[in-house]
């Protein structure tokens, strides 16, 4: 049987104009998978696509062999936990309340915790180092802090999926690397599947094991890190001159200068 | 900083609910006749037990039912739009629902079908808050989105009073304008049994669609796109949203005019208690809202006005409801930056 998360000539629209067009992607497991590409490529939408958040209208997005849309919205919840970019919480809940949340699709009645719920939520609140955080508002967070929070609410329902917007939006460098590590961690353990869009490519090439280049709703290049640079496209679907400096830990990339159309 | 202070919502009902008990208590035994509980077993079982037992059984135990009832509706409706549109200021007004009950049960006085027949009024009111609410669910399209609900709403409410003010504008004669108005400002004033047995069916069966908008409401919390991911059907939760507040306001606004405020106020007071939990602020506000209406309801009965003519309930939630907001204001005053 085929495992892992696939799309086969995927369509979506939003409002009159095509966001996807006849793409086609796998995620599998072991290791991080980076979606990359410029503002509008469609990451976003390929992510919520993946999340089962927009109807299709061509192609199919199957989950383990199994048409998505076949699988029940209760047992798709407990499969792919997904984080949506820029995230908030409406109401100043405790930053622990809101954690718990994320055990929803796992509960009875919403608010009755077992051991195991009690014990998913301590895990995901001490992996994103929120655990001091936990009886604070998340309205009266740090944006950096609320992020992890809203990243600790994910991990808490233990999905195998995850599907994850742009995680280090705001956070400083120490918690960077730390969620970064963090994800590759959960990535590295057998059957997960992790897909993360990111804009630090930097970042991206270190820790991700694939890494799928977006431009105008299509796939242009996927591959491992390494390969990436040898591609002459980044430059052109960035619009921005690259260059890539090879330090200890990996190369890292830094633009010079926009490059006009 | 940390969190207020917080109940566990058992613990939170449990008091909601004594306190409720002893307001309704207090509730049949003031009135033009001062009748206290203590006093009960020696009058009914006296010489005049029949004209006691009609004060308690036929004018003050409906109206402390309906009122009850009302109060609870309210609080919960409140609530639950609250949390659904993650909006403070909603109520079941901005569905539309109270505009168009309020709007047929005027043009029922208006053209006398409310004289003609004693539950023509109510049936009336219903009617015209279940049309209202097939608009509003037809106008607001097959989605499962807030926005376009809050949008369908708010025309169809301001449509409906437009339609009131128009009808008030017509009136026939001065009484019948009048008339109106008193209905409008809303009381649970001699209300029959036969008027809670008309409410008390629909707002059961709206009471039990609310209750179950529970998780929906937490998962809501973190948006649309993260409480779908959590397994909420977001069209149908809309739906049960929808029909529930129809169900549980609509009878209340019929038997009792429209009583303004308490699906606003009470929910706001009772947030904190259950920090900040949507899904867990939903059965305290229907308590709450249930306390608030029969505090008020007793009120109107003991403040004395110089035409004899009890306070209407809905002008005293009012009066009871603003300045709370204004407290709300300064409030939000000093925890802004």
């Amino acid at each position: 049987m085929k495992t892992g998360l696939a799309c086969r000539g995927l369509g979506v629209k939003l409002g009159n104009r095509w966001v996807l067009e006849d793409l086609d992607y796998t995620l599998e497991s072991g290791g991080i998978h980076g979606l990359i590409g410029p503002n509008g490529a469609g990451k976003t939408t390929l992510l919520r696509a993946l999340a089962g958040l927009l109807p299709l209208k061509k192609g199919e997005i199957t989950l383990d062999g199994t048409n998505l849309a076949s699988i029940s919205r209760a047992q798709r919840a407990r499969e792919a936990g997904y984080l949506p970019q820029n995230g908030s919480c409406h109401w100043p809940l405790p930053v622990e309340r809101l954690v718990e949340l994320g055990r929803i699709p796992h509960l009875e009645s919403s608010d009755i915790l077992g051991s195991a719920d009690r014990d998913a939520v301590r895990k995901a609140l001490e992996q994103t180092d929120t655990w001091d955080l936990r009886h604070r508002t998340v309205t009266e967070l740090s944006g950096g802090e609320r992020a992890r929070v809203l990243l600790a609410r994910v991990l808490a329902g233990c999905p195998r999926v995850l599907l994850i917007d742009e995680p280090l939006a705001g956070l400083d460098l120490y918690h960077q690397l730390q969620v970064m590590e963090l994800l590759q961690h959960i990535a590295s353990e057998p059957g997960r599947l992790v897909c993360v869009v990111m804009h630090d490519l930097s970042l991206a090439l270190r820790h991700c094991t694939v890494l799928t280049l977006l431009d105008r709703g299509k796939v242009l290049w996927t591959g491992a890190p390494a390969d990436l640079l040898k591609t002459s496209r980044l430059d052109r679907v960035f619009h921005v001159e690259l260059q890539a400096f090879h330090a200890e830990c990996g190369p890292a990339l830094v633009p010079v200068r926009r490059l006009d159309a | 900083m940390k969190s207020g202070p917080t109940l566990s919502p058992l613990k939170l009902s449990a008091l909601l609910a004594l306190l409720l008990l002893s307001l309704a208590v207090v509730s049949l035994g003031i009135g033009e006749v001062f009748f206290p509980p203590w006093q009960w077993p020696a009058a009914l079982g006296g010489p005049e037990s029949a004209a006691y037992q009609s004060i308690l059984w036929d004018i003050r135990a409906p109206r402390t039912a309906l009122a009850l009832v009302a109060g609870a509706m309210l609080g919960l409706a409140g609530a639950v739009l609250q949390g659904y549109t993650r909006n403070p200021l909603a109520d079941a007004g901005i569905l539309g629902i109270t505009g168009g009950s309020s709007l047929a049960a005027v043009l029922a006085i208006y053209s006398g079908f409310a004289v003609a027949w004693p539950l023509g009024l109510p049936i009336a009111a219903l009617g015209g808050g279940i049309l209202t609410t097939l608009l509003v669910v037809w106008l607001a399209g097959r989605g499962g989105d807030v926005q376009t609900l809050v949008l369908a709403g708010a025309a169809v409410a301001a449509f409906t009073a437009a339609l009131t003010s128009l009808a008030l504008n017509l009136a026939p004669n001065p009484y019948a304008g009048m008339e109106i108005v008193f209905w409008l400002l809303g009381s649970v004033k001699d209300t029959s049994w036969n008027q809670v047995a008309l409410a008390s069916p629909f707002c059961a069966a709206g009471f039990l669609l609310l209750l179950g908008t529970r998780r929906g409401l937490q998962a809501l919390a973190l948006g649309d796109d993260a409480a779908a991911t959590l397994g909420v059907n977001l069209s149908g939760l809309r739906l049960r949203v929808i029909a529930g507040t129809a169900l549980a306001v609509g009878p209340v606004c019929a038997a009792a005019g429209s009583i303004g405020f308490v699906g606003l106020v009470v929910p706001h007071l009772l947030r904190p208690w259950v920090g900040h939990d949507p899904g867990r602020l939903i059965l305290p506000s229907a308590l709450g809202g249930a306390c608030l209406v029969l505090m008020a309801d007793i009120t109107s009965r003991l403040i004395p006005t110089p035409s004899n003519e009890e306070i209407k309930l809905g002008v005293l939630t009012a009066l009871v409801g603003a300045p709370f907001f204004f407290a709300l204001i300064f409030k939000m005053r000093r925890t802004l930056p």
